[in-house]
C-alpha cells in the first residue's frame, strides 16, 4: 500500500490543482463585472502560475511510479482504449493551456475575452482530468473501486483541497484579502459532505461501502484504523474551520497575523492529511501480485 | 490452423502438487516472488449443526491459473504504450522494451496473470511457452502435470472435447474477458460460494 505513495501524491495534488483553479480562478476571470471591471492580471497571473507549479508537481512525483520513465514519451500511443492513456491526454491538455494563458498573462497580451476563454477551456479540461483519472480505478476486476464512491471522492477531494488551498493563497498573495466567511462556510459544508461520504461510501470499510468478493486479485492491506484516522482529521479540520467562522470580523488567512492565520492554515493541513490517509486506504483495497 | 490457442483445467483431478507452477518458473527462468502460473488453494466452510450432530461443510480445491490469453484482453486494452499484443494464434505476449512499468495491467487483470518482473522492471506474463508450442510441443506446465489436470490446444477444439464452463469461483464472470479457458469442475465447487471459500494461500501466489 505504501508503496503506492507516487500515485497518491499525483491525484491528490493534480486534484487541488484543478479545484484550486476553479476556487480561485472563477472569481478573478468571470464573477467581477465585464471587461471595464475585470482584476488586475497579477492576482490572475498569480493564480494560473500556482495551478500550474501543482500540475507540474503532480505530473513529476507521477513519474516516481514507472519503471522506466523515459519510455513514457509513447503514453498516449493507446487513445482508443487505454483510460491512463486518455487521463495523460487530459493532464497535458490542462497544463499546455495553463502555460499558454500564463503567458499571455505575464507578457500582459490577449484580449479579455481570449483569457476568458482559455481559462474556460482550462476548467473544462481539468474537470475532465478529475473525471478520466477516477475513470482508470473504475475497473471490473476491482469491485472496491469500480463504485460511485470513485468519481464522487475524488471531486469532493478537488472541491475540498482546492478551496481551502484558494482560501489560505488569498492570504499570502500580495494584495489579496482573507477568505470571506461564506467562502469557509462553503467550504465547511464541503468538509462535512466528504466525511459524510466517506463514512458512508469507502470501500471495504464505509457503512455501505462496496465489499470485495471473493477473486483472484490479492487483497491490499488497508485496514479500518487507516479509515477511522481520515474521518478523524475531516472532523478535526471542521473544527479549525468553524473555529475561523466564529471570530469576530473578516476571517483569518495565512498572510494576516500569525494567531489570526492559525485556524485556516490549520484545516488546511488537517484537512490534507486526512485526504492523503483516505487516498493511502483507497489504494490500499487492492494488493500487487508477487513482490 | 489454430484461431485462439487455449488452456484447459480439470479441477476434479489436479491435487495441488504445483508442478505446473514449478515447471513454468523452471522453463522461463522466473526469479523469487515470480510465478506466471499459480495454483490457487480454494477453501471454505467448517461444521454445521444438524440435529444433534455435527457435520463437516468443508469445501476444498485447487486451481491452477495462468494467464488465459482472453479473446477479449483487458490487461492489452488497459495498456498506455500498447506493450501488450495478440498473435495471429490468440496466444497474448508482452513487449518489454515498450513497457514502461506502470503497472496498470496488474490491476486491469481479473486473473492476476500480469507480473511485475523486477530483474526487468516491467511486467512480465505466461507467453503459453510460444517457443515449444511452435514447435509441436506442449507448454512446460501441460507437460508437467502428473495428473494429466491440464491440456491445451485450439478453442474450439477444447470446447468440442471438453465442454463449454469457463468458470469456477472465485474465477471473475467470463464475460469480463473472454478467457481462453476451459474448466472441468470439481464437485465442491457448487458449494463454494454459500460456504464462503475464498482463495487460502495468498502468501504463495
Amino acid at each position: 500500500m505504501l508503496k503506492e505513495w507516487p500515485l497518491v501524491a499525483f491525484t491528490i495534488a493534480g486534484q487541488t490543482a484543478v479545484g484550486f483553479l476553479l476556487a480561485a480562478g472563477l472569481p478573478l476571470f468571470f464573477l467581477r463585472g465585464g471587461a471595464a471591471g475585470a482584476p488586475a492580471r497579477g492576482p490572475r497571473l498569480a493564480v494560473v502560475v500556482a495551478a500550474l507549479g501543482l500540475m507540474a508537481a503532480a505530473a513529476f512525483v507521477s513519474f516516481f511510479h514507472l519503471q522506466h520513465p523515459f519510455r513514457a514519451v509513447r503514453a498516449l500511443a493507446n487513445l482508443r482504449t487505454s483510460r491512463l492513456s486518455r487521463e495523460i491526454l487530459f493532464e497535458l491538455g490542462l497544463m499546455a493551456l495553463l502555460a499558454g494563458l500564463a503567458f499571455l498573462l505575464w507578457a500582459r497580451t490577449g484580449e479579455e475575452g481570449l483569457l476568458r476563454a482559455l481559462f474556460a477551456a482550462a476548467g473544462v479540461s481539468g474537470v475532465l482530468f478529475v473525471w478520466s483519472m477516477s475513470n482508470v480505478y473504475m475497473l471490473r476486476s476491482v469491485p472496491a473501486w469500480d463504485h460511485g464512491h470513485t468519481p464522487v471522492s475524488f471531486f469532493l477531494t478537488a472541491a475540498l483541497l482546492g478551496s481551502l488551498t484558494a482560501a489560505v493563497f488569498s492570504g499570502f498573495r500580495s494584495g489579496g484579502g482573507p477568505p470571506s466567511k461564506a467562502f469557509l462556510a462553503a467550504v465547511l459544508v464541503l468538509v462535512a459532505a466528504a466525511f459524510l461520504w466517506a463514512l458512508l461510501t469507502a470501500p471495504a470499510h464505509g457503512t455501505f461501502g462496496a465489499r470485495p468478493p471473493a477473486s483472484l486479485v490479492p487483497p491490499g492491506g488497508a485496514s479500518s484504523a487507516l479509515h477511522a484516522a481520515r474521518l478523524i482529521m475531516l472532523v478535526l479540520g471542521s473544527l479549525a474551520l468553524a473555529a475561523a467562522l466564529w471570530r469576530e470580523g473578516p476571517a483569518p488567512a495565512l498572510g494576516a497575523k500569525a494567531g489570526l492565520a492559525a485556524p485556516v492554515g490549520l484545516a488546511w493541513v488537517l484537512v490534507l492529511v486526512g485526504e492523503v490517509l483516505g487516498r493511502f486506504h483507497f489504494y490500499g483495497q487492492v494488493g500487487r501480485p508477487g513482490p | 490452423m489454430v484461431r485462439q490457442y487455449a488452456f484447459f483445467f480439470d479441477a476434479a483431478a489436479c491435487s495441488g502438487c504445483k508442478a505446473c507452477q514449478v515447471a513454468c518458473k523452471d522453463r522461463n527462468d522466473l526469479g523469487p516472488g515470480v510465478l506466471w502460473r499459480r495454483v490457487y488453494e480454494v477453501a471454505g466452510g467448517g461444521w454445521e449443526k444438524k440435529g444433534q450432530v455435527w457435520v463437516p461443510t468443508v469445501v476444498a480445491y485447487n486451481v491452477s491459473m495462468a494467464c488465459n490469453h482472453c479473446e477479449n484482453p483487458v490487461c492489452g486494452a488497459s495498456c498506455p504504450v500498447k506493450a501488450i499484443w495478440k498473435r495471429g494464434d490468440g496466444i497474448i505476449l508482452v513487449d518489454t522494451d515498450l513497457c514502461i512499468g506502470c503497472r496498470y495491467c496488474e490491476w486491469a487483470c481479473p486473473y492476476s496473470a500480469l507480473r511485475f518482473n523486477a530483474a526487468a522492471n516491467t511486467v512480465s506474463k505466461c507467453d503459453f511457452c510460444c517457443d515449444a508450442v511452435d514447435a509441436g510441443e506442449p507448454p512446460a506446465c501441460v507437460a508437467a502435470c502428473p495428473q494429466r489436470a491440464l491440456d491445451f490446444g485450439d478453442l474450439d477444439d477444447l470446447r468440442k472435447k471438453y465442454g463449454d464452463l469457463r468458470r469456477i469461483h472465485p474465477l471473475p464472470d467470463p464475460a469480463q474477458t473472454d478467457p481462453a479457458l476451459i474448466i472441468r469442475a470439481h464437485r465442491d465447487a457448487a458449494q463454494a460460494v454459500e460456504r464462503g471459500a475464498e482463495v487460502a494461500n495468498w502468501e504463495e501466489v
